[in-house]
């Protein structure tokens, strides 16, 4: 038998992120507090890099979990991992408040952030923003074209019709270099797992 | 337009980034509820694109109080379950849309890890994870085998293949970032332990059994997160 009992008491082993959700989805506000220390940082950090805005992303992070908290019960893990699944939510929830704040902005207000929107993020300002080194390395792996359509989209907010419009390309080479960026970018950390 | 119209399906990589406006977003949501193929390609790629948002920003204290109370007033939506005669706390709409969205997610989100069944993660559990990665380092006790699952969000330590540590003696697994070194665990040189994810180094140090609440010793092993 491991001599577990002569140990210092060190916390826990960290319960499955599944059973975590099925608790959540009791009711049990524990799990759940254990859930946001969890996800907290990965939730409101694609927040804030996708809205730039330290008070939205706070806002956007609040609903995400209360979200979670809510819906919980209809977790399936066998759907995803439960980090995909808040990041997913936290993400498209990010992208809604860029566009609906966007849209509410006066036309020549518009204009302005436009024209500053026009100036094109350095490539290398993706790849460092991107904290693990294999996601690094697998987009370094990516076609510039690829690169830039994924980047526009996912951190800028961009639909890909607009993205079309600033790289002057077809719409559908645009929405074939996002899926293909993807799967590349899925393989190459597959191949690296 | 059709479910089955290939100029719908070439929405998917837009899809999967969020960058479809609302009408083409529901489109495709309709295309995917009846293509069970197009389901099993998101959920393929969502990991990858959930991957370029790994730039983890702990939000400020005085929001997680904020988020327990507010989840302490409503309580989850049981899927399928009949609505009770009357709710104690009527959900705003807010959160009933919210629930909605969410199981909208839930429902086209797709196949990608393996259920869990048990209490508590093991380090096999981690080793075989779908996203781990695993790193063999030697040290002056033996090899040690670290295995760290992104999506779970812990580290296994696998101390099988390390050397006795001596008589009262044991390692201890710790987040060693700058001004602030934190045990996470304990583990025998037969034995293997999960902790959770940290940031800055981690350490394994020799230490007596019963633990030390700062390294005495020097690390056999140090390792940055972001190698994990």
């Amino acid at each position: 038998m491991p001599r577990r009992g002569l140990l210092r008491a060190v916390p826990a082993a960290p319960a499955a992120p599944e059973e975590l959700m099925a608790a959540v989805a009791d009711g049990d506000l524990d799990a759940f507090g254990g859930l946001y220390d969890r996800y907290a940082a990965a939730v409101h950090g694609v927040a804030t890099r996708v809205l730039r805005d330290p008070i939205r992303a706070e806002e956007v992070t609040q609903e995400v979990f209360l979200e979670a908290w809510r819906g919980a019960d209809g977790y399936r893990a066998e759907l995803g991992g439960v980090r995909t699944w808040l990041v997913t939510i936290a993400h498209r929830r990010a992208i809604d408040v860029v566009r609906s704040v966007e849209a509410s902005r006066a036309r020549e207000d518009r204009a302005g952030r436009r024209e500053l929107h026009e100036v094109p993020g350095p490539e290398t300002e993706v790849l460092a923003d991107a904290e693990r080194a294999d996601v690094r390395r697998c987009l370094e792996g990516l076609t510039p074209l690829q690169l830039e359509s994924v980047r526009l989209a996912y951190y800028d907010g961009l639909t890909y019709p607009q993205v079309a419009a600033r790289l002057g390309r077809p719409l559908s080479t645009i929405k074939t270099r996002m899926a293909d960026g993807l799967a590349r970018l899925r393989d190459c950390m597959e191949a690296g797992a | 337009m059709n479910a089955h119209d290939p100029e719908v399906h070439s929405l998917l990589g837009p899809y999967v980034l969020d960058a479809l406006e609302p009408a083409e977003r529901a489109a495709f949501e309709g295309h995917l509820r009846e293509c069970p193929a197009c389901r099993d390609e998101v959920a393929d790629l969502r990991p990858a694109a959930a991957a370029l948002a790994d730039t983890p920003l702990s939000p400020p204290p005085a929001l997680r109080e904020q988020v327990m109370r507010l989840a302490a007033q409503t309580r989850p939506v049981r899927r399928g379950a009949r609505p009770a005669s009357r709710p104690a706390s009527r959900p705003s709409r807010r959160l009933w849309v919210g629930a909605a969205a969410a199981a909208v997610l839930l429902a086209l989100g797709g196949g990608l890890v393996a259920t869990q069944r048990d209490d508590t993660m093991t380090a096999a559990d981690v080793f075989s994870a779908a996203d781990v990665h695993t790193h063999e380092m030697p040290t002056k006790m033996g090899k040690v085998r670290v295995g760290m699952s992104h999506e779970m969000h812990v580290v296994a330590v696998d101390g099988s293949a390390m050397t006795d540590p001596g008589a009262g003696m044991a390692y201890e697994v710790w987040w060693a970032a700058p001004g602030h070194t934190e045990s996470v665990g304990m583990f025998q040189d037969d034995e293997s332990v999960v902790v959770p994810m940290g940031e800055g180094d981690l350490w394994i140090t020799m230490e007596p059994k019963a633990g030390s609440a700062t390294p005495t010793s020097a690390p056999l092993l140090s390792l940055p997160a972001t190698s994990l």
